[in-house]
């Protein structure tokens, strides 16, 4: 089932990820290759942490992108039908698309990132003779592991807005998103405005709220972030399983 | 192998499409099923094959409810849609990556039915014209040994030849384990190749019956002008009327007129099905 | 072959076989084609073709070998000429006989058109 996802849509996925690593490495011979001096402080300049942003930036998005894309065979109305009645059970179905899109999407993007490191470290340390330098991209730093984590995260979230959108599922999610925060602010706001009213206290009520947010034990955040991500991935699972012809 | 009973649907409320369908399929048959323009033809083999779900009533397949869509019920089914797109794989790759889903898949005898049906497949599925991604998905569906075979319009958008190909396939192909059914307009492609008639109208299935026992119980006959013999339905043509007559125990067989009964049965199908002992 | 007239496809399929059997093209002990092969080469339902061999089988014309296949009937020539005999008479004759009476021919006529065409040919 993996394999089908991805002999399905191999093409349209290396090209976004060449095209990423070509974006990326042009940026990198731009402004690090050319725009620093050999002889003065660029052989003080990590290459890797240069391009590992942007690389990062595009796993994030990329990922989300690609994301959004995976059920779109079930909301083509000519191309449903081979989905829908594949000989794989729904759940085989989903978790299929939810493997290739978040840990197989992962492992790869970051051997594609370690790759892309090798080379501009490589580039760097022949051009310079400058062998001590050398510090190859490591996915499992703890910057990294947390960007990981928040992929995982968001990936839910698209996840959700892949199957459920018809269309231009991205964009839609996204739209959503903001939506959802808005409304978010606007309540908590309403909401602390009125128990200010009531409390005839000062609005420093509003700060208590933000505050706790922001001590909450970290694990719990993670218990919490971890529950929502079950849930999301709970409700697009039945929305595959309920999922009707067009 | 499939049991309708008691179905209800509408796309839109209060325009209900399916009122109290009951239809039941058995292998070892090709059916035809025939409605007008909009009776649902196309809704009901989606709703056979688990794409879309009744409002009330059931839809079985082997037992099971299609709507769940188990793998080992799907992967006795084949559907050949109308109108489809297939993914820019050649038939080859396209074969690898979704026979193994078919535990009976025969790929040889693909192989050899696109050849035969002249479709290259070292081409793109996708850079094929219509009709040569039709033939391909007709012989995949049949590589694929699925007990039930659903096509909906299987010889639209074949050239002539293609039709014959489709034909001569579709005869030579094992029927005893599957049953086939085929929704069609094209009446004249295909009545040699089906051995029951199955009619959708205004929500329910009308009339259903094999080929045998119509030729058995109605003759279709040409009766000229003054020939008072009484008919079940008849229709002006040049010189006298095509006419549906009850046929006389022992009497000669005539070769079934589809249009004709089609026409009859919309019209008068409590006076047809009265002649196969039915109400 | 094309389907004509208003003779369902199976009985066609039984007259192209007594045809074959009276040009003496199918002998006595012949394998015929399969099922499967007649119903592809007119492109009809199997069951359809089935049909055929099945009516054939019971008028005794041809045989079946479990496995095998089907065969020709040792006096299938005898049967079918009588079967097509029968036929004649029932279906084709009164037809014939009523534009005969139309067009005003009579029967001696008739003999003196029947051998001058058969000296003819």
């Amino acid at each position: 089932m993996a394999v089908r996802f991805w002999k399905l849509n191999q093409k349209s996925w290396l090209t976004g990820l060449f095209v990423a690593a070509g974006l990326i490495f042009s940026f990198w011979l731009l402004f690090g290759f050319y725009l620093f001096d050999p002889s003065g402080p660029a052989a003080a300049v990590n290459m890797t942490a240069m391009i590992e942003g942007p690389a990062m930036f595009f796993y994030l998005i990329g990922g989300l992108a690609l994301t959004s894309m995976i059920f779109s065979e079930v909301h083509t109305s000519t191309r449903a039908h081979q989905f829908l009645t594949l000989p794989a059970s729904t759940p085989e179905k989903f978790a299929a698309a939810w493997f290739v899109t978040s840990l197989a999407f992962t492992v790869f993007t970051m051997l594609a990132i370690l790759v892309l490191s090798l080379v501009v470290e490589l580039i760097t340390a022949v051009r310079l003779w400058e062998w001590s330098q050398f510090s190859l991209f490591n996915p499992f730093s703890g910057k990294h592991l947390e960007s990981i984590g928040n992929y995982f995260f968001y990936h839910s979230i698209f996840f959700l807005g892949a199957v459920y959108f018809r269309k231009n599922n991205f964009l839609n999610t996204v739209l959503v998103i903001i939506v959802f925060f808005i409304g978010m602010f606007i309540l908590i706001g309403i909401g602390g405005l009125i128990i200010a009213y009531f409390m005839t206290t000062d609005l420093s009520l509003e700060v208590h709220l933000s505050e706790l947010g922001d001590n909450l034990p970290g694990i719990i955040q993670q218990v919490f972030r971890v529950v929502v991500m079950v849930l999301l991935l709970f409700f697009s699972y039945l929305q595959l399983k309920n999922k009707q012809i067009a | 192998m499939v049991t309708i009973e008691n179905l209800s649907f509408a796309f839109v409320k209060h325009q209900p499409l399916f009122v109290g369908l009951s239809l039941k399929l058995e292998t070892g048959n090709t059916y035809g099923l025939f409605g007008l323009n909009g009776a649902g033809k196309t809704t009901l083999l989606n709703h056979i094959s688990g794409m879309l779900f009744p409002a009330e009533g059931s839809c079985k397949i082997l037992g099971t409810s299609s709507r769940k869509r188990t793998p080992e019920i799907l992967s006795e089914l084949f559907v050949l849609p109308e109108q489809f797109d297939l993914p820019p794989l050649t038939a080859m790759v396209y074969s690898d990556i979704h026979a193994p889903f078919y535990p009976r898949f025969d790929r040889e005898y693909l192989f050899s039915t696109l050849q035969e049906m002249e479709v290259d497949s070292k081409k793109k599925l996708t850079d094929l014209s219509y009709g040569q991604r039709k033939k391909f998905l007709i012989a995949f569906a049949l590589a694929s040994n699925a007990r039930l075979l659903l096509m909906d319009e299987p010889t639209n958008g074949l050239d002539i030849p293609s039709k014959s190909q489709f034909r001569k396939i579709m005869a030579a192909a094992d029927h005893t384990g599957r049953c086939t059914v085929i929704s069609t307009h094209q009446v004249r492609d295909l009545e040699a190749m089906i051995d029951n008639i199955t009619v959708l109208n205004n929500g329910k299935i009308i009339f259903q019956q094999g080929v045998g026992a119509i030729s058995d119980k109605l003759s279709f006959e040409k009766i000229p002008d003054g020939d008072n013999r009484f008919v079940l339905y008849a229709e002006e043509i040049f010189g006298g009327k095509s006419a549906i007559i009850p046929k006389k125990e022992g009497g000669k067989e005539t070769q079934i007129d589809l249009e004709l009964l089609f026409n009859g049965i919309i019209q008068k199908s409590d006076v047809i099905n009265h002649q196969f002992g039915e109400a | 072959m094309e389907f004509s007239e208003n003779k369902p496809i199976y009985i066609q399929i039984v007259d192209y076989f007594c045809g074959q059997i009276l040009e003496k093209k199918w002998t006595p002990e012949d394998r015929i084609p399969s099922v499967r092969d007649i119903a592809v080469k007119m492109e009809v339902n199997p069951n359809t073709a089935m049909r055929a061999f099945h009516y054939l089988q019971e008028k005794e014309i041809l045989f079946n070998q479990r496995g095998v296949g089907y065969f020709v009937e040792e006096n299938a020539y005898q049967k079918v000429l009588e079967l097509r005999r029968g036929e004649f008479i029932r279906d084709k004759l009164p037809v014939f006989f009523k534009e005969m009476r139309q067009l005003g021919f009579t029967c001696s006529e008739l003999e003196k058109l029947y051998q001058e065409q058969l000296n003819e040919s």
